[in-house]
Formats: C-alpha cells, sequence, structure tokens
C-alpha cells in the first residue's frame, strides 16, 4: 500500500533526526522490533492509541517499554510519534522510514575519472556496471582529467577500479 | 649497472609516455572506456 502523505512526511522526518543522531541502522532496528510489538499486542496497541489517556501517560508506556533497551534517539522517535496522536499509524510510519533508510544506505557516489567525455549513454552502461560490482545504487560523477592519458578511474567510496593508461603505465614503471 | 638500468628503465617508460599521449586518438580513446565499462560489469 502506498504511503499516505502524512505517513510519508512522518518517515522523512524520522530519516533526519536518525542521520542527525548517527546510528542509523541501530535505530532502524529498533523501531521496526517496536513496531513489530505494537502490532502483536493489543494492550499496547489500545494504551498508545486511546485518546482518554493523556500524552504525557502514553508517552510514559513508551519510554517504559524502550528506556534502557534502545538508544535515548529510538525512544524519542518513538515517543514523538505517539504524543503527536499518530499511534495508529505507527507500524505504516516507522516502516516506511526502514525503506526510505534502506534506500539511503544503498546509495553511493562513483568519481569517475576520464581523459575524454563520457556520452551520457556511456555514463548509464557504466552505472549499471559500477551498480553490479559494488552492490549499491551509484550516482556517477564524471570529471575529465587528461593524467589519466586514456581509460577509466572509477572511486566509490574505499574502492578503486583503475583501468587508467596512466595506472598501467605506472604499473610498467614497476615492473621494470 | 644497476643504476643504468633504472636510467633506462626511466627512459623508457617517458617515452612511452609521450607516444601514448601523442597516438591516443579518439577511437582508441573510445574503445579503451568501452573495454572498461565492459569488464567492471562483467566482474
Amino acid at each position: 500500500m502506498p504511503a499516505t502523505p502524512r505517513v510519508e512526511a512522518y518517515a522523512h522526518a524520522l530519516l533526519e533526526v536518525s542521520r542527525a543522531e548517527g546510528h542509523m541502522g541501530d535505530i532502524q532496528d529498533e523501531l521496526f522490533r517496536f513496531a513489530r510489538t505494537f502490532e502483536g499486542s493489543d494492550e499496547l496497541r489500545t494504551a498508545l492509541t486511546d485518546p482518554a489517556l493523556p500524552t504525557e501517560r502514553r508517552v510514559s508506556v513508551v519510554e517504559d517499554l524502550l528506556g534502557g533497551k534502545a538508544l535515548q534517539a529510538s525512544a524519542a522517535l518513538a515517543s514523538f510519534i505517539v504524543a503527536a496522536g499518530r499511534a495508529s499509524e505507527l507500524p505504516a510510519i516507522i516502516d516506511r522510514f526502514v525503506e526510505l533508510a534502506a534506500a539511503e544506505q544503498r546509495r553511493a557516489v562513483a568519481e569517475v575519472r576520464s581523459a575524454i567525455e563520457l556520452t551520457p549513454e556511456q555514463i548509464e552502461r557504466l552505472r549499471e556496471a559500477l551498480n553490479r560490482a559494488t552492490g549499491k545504487d551509484v550516482e556517477v560523477k564524471v570529471v575529465v582529467d587528461p593524467s589519466v592519458l586514456g581509460g577509466v578511474v572509477a572511486r566509490v567510496g574505499d574502492m578503486v577500479i583503475d583501468g587508467s593508461v596512466r595506472h598501467r603505465l605506472e604499473q610498467l614503471r614497476e615492473q621494470i | 649497472m644497476g643504476d643504468l638500468q633504472s636510467k633506462v628503465a626511466e627512459l623508457s617508460i617517458e617515452l612511452a609516455e609521450k607516444v601514448v599521449e601523442r597516438n591516443l586518438d579518439r577511437q582508441t580513446q573510445t574503445a579503451l572506456i568501452e573495454s572498461y565499462i565492459n569488464q567492471v560489469g562483467s566482474n
């Protein structure tokens, strides 16, 4: 089911906060487990969605559950959803947040150096090739660098795939 | 002797670089890029 605009907005807010706080992976795991607990417990669902219960009480239920067992940021984000009166949408918000965070973690920038400009078609095929080689969703940034002499050198994070003529000459130099 | 050898090697590489710089025409450049894309994609 596609996320409603409100679920989408809350999920983005969670993403922003967890990015700022770091530990995005842990926050994802903890909130994902919390969403499953919420779904699995009628008692918890009733308590957190009960409009008759004061906000502080609902938030304290979350704090009691997560306090000490999860990161402060995870507890704060879960409390935020509950305090806003959106507990009924909590699993949808968290699931969408986990999706967005996973997509963000897959993304990577490839810095590509070539002696000559690449055509858009070459860039697209290179992007697909780098996706396969790195297992990431790569965005290609091309830098025209005559010192490469010929061929291409790509850097994705710590990984360097060097197919430049410059590199081959360097290898030759070492061999002789 | 070793010194002479390394000087010869150094000169050879420099010569190779100059040859490469002058002779890498558009067609060769494109072939190098194509070969790179194919190799990265097949690994």
